[in-house]
């Protein structure tokens, strides 16, 4: 499910059987569940009322629970939910009127400020209360952004952090959040990161080995090797950490 | 980065685990709508500190175990 739907879904996996943070991670890593999207934590979000495992529960787009059981057993009801939710996710709800319903498709196609201002610039009347609240929930989308991408920049995910960088510079100009984009694109292009950017490549490329063949001794041994190179690196660091969970 | 794929497994493999989900907050009923800020920095987070941070996208929640 998670690569038939890709970005467009996000995956939350909540361990649940009280296993500590470092030894999920080392699970993890070991089965191959990683993904550049899935989120995982050992702490449940909310109750589910659910005796077993695995327990699914689906959210819309404006996080109202659709569905609350066995994934299973409602794989296809899970799979009809989320197709309407990402129809409703580039259309809008049906109930917006056309101004906040353009608002919300230019939102999606990442024209942010553009829609963001367009709903501050109703005039009053009947959509200017909704417009006002689509306008904040639109901004808290954008600023989440703003967030993955500094995130991915922390975390040396530089593929995916030069792409939504040049999504959130042409999207966010003319908006509050516009200089705080450009402080972290200029971070991307920095010099001093050329060290950073050669770790990150070097272990993309074991990782890509891990999908392919597993954890085996191989394996190992290069996350330890691009972890002893790139040591004063976040992705070396991340190296030798990964080396280290999983037995080097 | 590269590890990607194979999230599908999780299911498959959690299906012959056992295990209970912890009592933590509010109860997910169909037609609510959940709220929650985690405590804990998540794994592979994506600057995500809410479940507010991922409206606008659906979110499929899955309670998985180890053992």
């Amino acid at each position: 499910m998670q690569e038939k739907y890709g970005d467009d879904v996000q995956f939350l996996f909540v361990e649940s059987q009280g296993t500590s943070p470092e030894d999920t991670e080392k699970f993890v890593l070991q089965k191959k569940w990683i993904s550049d999207h899935a989120i995982w934590t050992n702490e449940a979000p909310f109750e589910t009322g659910a005796r077993g495992i695995p327990h699914c529960v689906v959210l819309g787009i404006d996080g109202e629970v659709l569905i609350n059981d066995n994934p299973l057993s409602a794989h296809s009801a899970i799979e009809a939910a989320l197709e309407a939710q990402l129809k409703l996710a580039k259309k809008g709800p049906k109930e917006f009127s056309a101004p906040l319903a353009k608002a919300w498709q230019d939102f999606d196609k990442g024209l942010y400020a553009a829609s963001i201002n367009s709903l501050k610039a109703l005039p009053e009347g009947a959509d200017k209360a909704e417009g006002a609240k689509l306008a904040a929930n639109l901004e808290s989308r954008a600023k989440a952004k703003v967030n993955r991408l500094a995130w991915l920049i922390e975390a040396a995910e530089f593929e995916q952090a030069d792409k939504l960088s040049a999504q959130l510079s042409k999207g966010l100009a003319g908006h509050a959040l516009e200089e705080k984009v450009k402080e972290l694109a200029g971070s991307l292009t920095a010099k001093d990161l050329a060290p950073e950017r050669e770790a990150a490549k070097a272990l993309d490329k074991v990782e890509k080995k891990i999908v392919k063949d597993g954890v085996d001794a191989a394996a190992l041994k290069q996350l330890k090797s691009v972890g002893e190179k790139f040591a004063q690196t976040r992705a070396g660091k991340k190296a030798a950490r990964m080396a280290s969970m999983l037995g080097a | 980065m590269a590890l990607a794929k194979a999230i599908g497994l999780a299911a498959v493999a959690s299906a012959l685990l056992g295990g209970t989900a912890p009592a933590q907050g509010k109860m997910a009923k169909v037609g609510e709508k959940m709220s929650y800020s985690f405590q804990e920095a998540l794994q592979n987070g994506q600057g995500v500190k809410s479940l507010g941070d991922l409206a606008g996208r659906p979110v499929v929640v899955e309670f998985w175990g180890t053992h």
